[in-house]
């Protein structure tokens, strides 16, 4: 295996752009060293982009953008994060350890494409955007658009995930992250769902919702969320919602939960937030 | 091979090494330092943590090329002059210990903590310590030993009231 560690941008599409062979980018590294431990991955090339300054949140109008190297814990405990993107701070809050946050960083999240990724949901809700490098330039691809399968992205073996961007939330925005894991630390979740959207006079509108964990990548579920505006936000449209959003989960079953357990549990995430929303909710 | 400079608690460390040795490994074997120990290797025990750039992180999964420029705070590098820290007191007076094996990377949870909260609550600390796995104390006495720092950090640091002030930080 044959390790770089470049310190500039240029430099480093400029490596990948010449080396042949499977590459790996080594952010954090609390999946990938894993992975490479157990032999399920070996790297003939490995590029450490640890140094590269992309450890950054901005705030540019209204517009957030974070550096695909800030690590998960500084996101949460970002103000700005907090303040315009609350779901994302609350999803961070919820992932692993306090020592594996501080190592994993949001471009790795992103970019290692699990199905149960937790920044992934709330950064659907975000309709958030992917901005990639090469050694010609960048593109940038919408959230939704970025994964190809389980483990699978679009991202080109010579790119680097630079940084996401996003508008910020309204104050009017209500959201919730509901994450269902074995135990509340260093749990993969088992099913995790990001809900944001308005209420007005008692009806929903504007709602987002993504699934993780039940799909061979995270997915928005559409159906439910146009059903969710169609109608009085009342108890009988939470139940029918949590119906509907059964039948848009495909989950499998692997060694941390089954199928059935998972769709049932979609439903039941749904319910128990929607219910809580409703509860917090003064009404007009 | 690469050559590596970084700082390990109050010495410059430069070391030759491969670059995928993790720093778990350079700590216990290149260095001597067998405090830290080796758990389950995957980052999910707690056991290796060490504070790095003053963050508790799991040494079991950074490796050799990314440790240049970094500072490393081991357990052996808490006591000053032969006295102990006031966390390794505390886990001492309170029992907190019984295996032992869990109780480094503990005692470095705590610290990192405690370096940034010096009143914390039970939940801020159940929080830190999450990381963390110990299979033989149950916790209860962990949590009171980080207290019982945390006490006699803030009477240190303000040695005119005894105890130190307690402010409601939810206020």
């Amino acid at each position: 295996m044959k390790v770089y560690s470049p310190e500039t941008i240029e430099e480093t599409t400029k490596i990948l752009g010449k080396l042949k062979g499977n590459v790996h980018l080594l952010a954090g590294g609390t999946d990938l060293v894993v992975k490479v431990k157990e032999g399920t991955v070996l790297p003939e090339n490995l590029i450490n982009i640890r140094k590269l300054p992309l450890d950054y949140i901005k705030e540019e109008g209204n517009q957030l953008r974070i550096g695909a190297l800030t690590s998960i814990e500084t996101i949460h405990r970002s103000k700005p994060i907090r303040t315009y993107a609350p779901i994302l701070s609350d999803a961070a809050g919820k992932m692993g350890s306090p020592q594996i946050r501080n190592l994993a960083t949001i471009g790795g999240n992103i970019a290692n494409a699990s199905p149960a990724a937790d920044t992934v949901p709330p950064l659907f809700v975000l309709n958030a955007q992917i901005v990639l490098k090469d050694q010609k330039g960048s593109r940038v691809i919408p959230i939704e658009k970025f994964f190809s399968g389980p483990g699978e992205n679009v991202m080109r073996r010579d790119e680097i995930l630079m940084e996401i961007t996003f508008r910020k939330c309204a104050q009017s925005d209500e959201w919730f992250f509901s994450k269902l894991g074995q135990r509340k630390a260093l749990a993969i979740s088992k099913v995790s769902l990001a809900f944001r959207g308005k209420v007005n006079q008692n009806r929903l509108t504007d709602v987002s919702i993504a699934l993780g964990a039940v799909a061979p990548t995270v997915i928005y579920a559409q159906r439910t969320a146009r059903f969710l505006e169609s109608k009085t936000f009342d108890s009988a449209l939470i139940d029918e919602a949590s119906r509907i959003i059964q039948e848009e989960a495909s989950p499998i079953s692997d060694i941390r939960s089954t199928s059935e357990y998972r769709r049932r549990m979609v439903g039941a995430l749904l319910k128990q937030g929607l219910w809580e929303l409703k509860a917090g909710v003064s009404p007009d | 091979m690469i050559k590596v400079k970084f700082k390990v608690n109050t010495e410059e460390r430069e070391i030759v090494t491969e670059p995928t040795k993790t720093l778990l490994e350079i700590l216990r074997d290149d260095l001597g330092l067998r405090g830290t120990k080796e758990g389950c290797g995957k980052g999910e025990c707690g056991a290796c943590t060490v504070i790095m750039d003053g963050k508790p992180v799991v040494s079991c999964l950074v490796l050799a090329c990314q440790l240049a420029g970094c500072q490393i705070t081991t357990i052996e590098g808490l006591s000053r002059d032969g006295k102990l820290d006031p966390v390794q007191e505390a886990f001492i007076e309170e029992g907190a210990v019984q295996c032992g094996f869990c109780t480094p990377g503990m005692i470095l949870s705590a610290k990192a903590l405690l370096m940034g909260n010096q009143n914390p609550t039970d939940e801020e600390i159940k929080e830190a310590i999450s990381g963390n796995l110990c299979r033989c104390t149950g916790y209860i006495k962990i949590i009171k030993a980080i207290q019982k720092a945390a006490k006699a950090q803030r009477a240190a640091l303000a040695p005119n009231t005894s105890g130190g002030t307690r402010k409601n930080r939810d206020q």
